[in-house]
């Protein structure tokens, strides 16, 4: 009987162990990731979403930790929410249960489920360097929007030089009274309720 | 003949009629800009409800130069509705009251007489855009500023505040010939019939007409398309495209200009065959 609760107690250690315990590269890489940072930089933004005809334009972003970042530029300017520098500290700060899936060179790749229930994301895997802790890609999946395929290039900073996001978004779905009288009504006749486009964003970033 | 035509003139801007289509066309372009300015937002915000969930939109959304281009969307029907109003009366109004066959009696010549009226309807349809255009674009950017534009044409279109103006000037002196055409249509009308209301019913019914066929393409319509005034006239909106597609609108204002010649033209011989006594 004794032999049987040694067996369960030490089970349930290595089970409550495996759940909270995170290795020490991931401990690495959130330590990185959620560190107190105040970001200011410009930003070049390239967005191509199918159906849309959108300009590319420097803003100017102040990132601060759990909020929503300063966005300044002419004109209307459109900053993505997901896929960028504060969606991982977003995705890092929350509980999460971190599974190593390989090795690839340098970069290790692991899978990251959320065990906050309320957050938006729910899995997520990232590929980042072993020496630099720098996440090179992320793939995340989303409760409300989505995937967003993220791939990441750095100069000499721990911020990225240039990230580019790809992911689906609901098209744009225009009341009649809005159609260009140039266009006719059947264009729009086949327009699916619920249907996506690929996008992808293009943001080049200089640090000041 | 300049004596004809300040006549012509004269008559013109000293009628009632003129500065009601003046006036209705103000009131509509404050309309516009008092209901984006009440429902704007909301009405906008739903429209980019894709947008707002995967970006931070920063910007002035509901801006001036969004709301003059909103307002030259009245180039559809309102605006023709009031210039013909106007232009068919120029040509039909001497036969309503029989002043035709006095003015016939002196010493001028048919053609000169047609000439002046022509003109005339020229300088008024002008003299309208100029108004549109003014009050589309300076209280709308007084009251709201100036932004990036919207644009729901071939998908989204996001105009540079920077290249605004310029399309906008292009859009309204494009707007001028189609106008001009569709005028030189109703004066065909109004001569041939020599009634105003007829000239006017006939006009809109085809406006009315085309505009279904054009905007519900169905099957065998949709190889109608190029042969319709309708299609060429909306083609102000490319203005406001991306990239300008100039030979797709210089094709449509050649038409427009085709169309304005053969109005005239037939006009000319309608009127110096017409038998006056009748």
């Amino acid at each position: 009987m004794k032999l049987w609760l040694y067996i369960l107690v030490v089970l349930n250690f290595f089970s409550v162990f495996a759940q909270n315990k995170h290795d020490e590269k991931i401990n690495a890489l959130i330590d990185q990731y959620t560190a107190d940072h105040e970001l200011k930089c410009e930003i070049i933004v390239k967005i191509e979403i199918e159906g849309m005809h959108i300009p590319d334009k420097k803003i100017y972003t102040e990132f601060k930790k759990d909020e929503k970042p300063i966005i300044k530029g002419e004109g209307l300017t459109l900053f993505p929410k997901k896929g960028t520098m504060n969606q991982f500290n977003e995705l890092l700060s929350s509980p999460l249960q971190a599974i190593f899936l390989s090795k690839i060179k340098d970069n290790l790749v692991y899978k990251l489920v959320s065990l906050d229930q309320n957050s938006d994301w729910i899995t997520a895997d990232i590929i980042f360097n072993e020496q630099t802790n720098l996440i090179y890609e992320s793939t995340v999946n989303t409760r409300k929007f989505g995937t967003f395929h993220t791939v990441n290039s750095y100069n000499d900073q721990i911020y990225p030089s240039k990230s580019t996001i790809t992911f689906d978004i609901k098209k744009i779905k225009i009341p009649l009274k809005f159609v260009g009288r140039e266009q006719s009504v059947s264009n729009y006749s086949d327009q699916n309720e619920d249907e996506e486009v690929k996008g992808k964003i293009i943001l080049l970033y200089q640090y000041f | 003949m300049i004596n004809i035509l300040q006549i012509e003139l004269y008559k013109l801007f000293s009628s009632y009629r003129t500065y009601i289509t003046f006036a209705i066309t103000i009131l509509l372009m404050l309309i516009v800009d008092l209901g984006l300015y009440s429902d704007g937002e909301e009405i906008f915000s739903y429209l980019i409800q894709p947008l707002n969930d995967n970006f931070y939109v920063e910007g002035n959304i509901i801006n001036g130069y969004l709301i003059a281009y909103l307002a030259l969307n009245t180039l559809w029907v309102h605006i023709p509705v009031l210039i013909i109003i106007v232009t068919t009366h120029i040509f039909s109004g001497e036969f309503e009251l029989g002043t035709i066959r006095i003015l016939l009696t002196q010493p001028i010549s048919r053609s000169n007489l047609l000439t002046a009226k022509i003109i005339s309807m020229i300088i008024y349809t002008i003299c309208f855009m100029l108004i549109v255009a003014f009050f589309a674009l300076v209280p709308s950017m007084i009251f709201f500023g100036t932004g990036d534009v919207l644009v729901f044409i071939d998908g989204v279109q996001f105009i540079q505040e920077a290249t605004f103006l310029l399309r906008f000037f292009y859009a309204a002196v494009f707007a001028v010939l189609a106008m001009i055409a569709f005028s030189s249509m109703a004066m065909f009308f109004a001569l041939w019939f020599k009634n105003t209301l007829t000239a006017i019913l006939l006009s809109l019914g085809l406006l009315i007409l085309f505009t279904l066929i054009q905007t519900f393409v169905l099957g065998i319509f949709s190889s109608w398309q190029p042969f319709l005034f309708t299609y060429h006239i909306a083609k102000w909106q490319l203005f406001f495209v991306d990239e300008i597609p100039f030979s797709t609108i210089l094709n449509s204002a050649f038409f427009l200009f085709a169309m304005s010649v053969f109005f005239i033209g037939v006009s000319f011989l309608k009127f110096n065959k017409m038998n006056i006594s009748e």
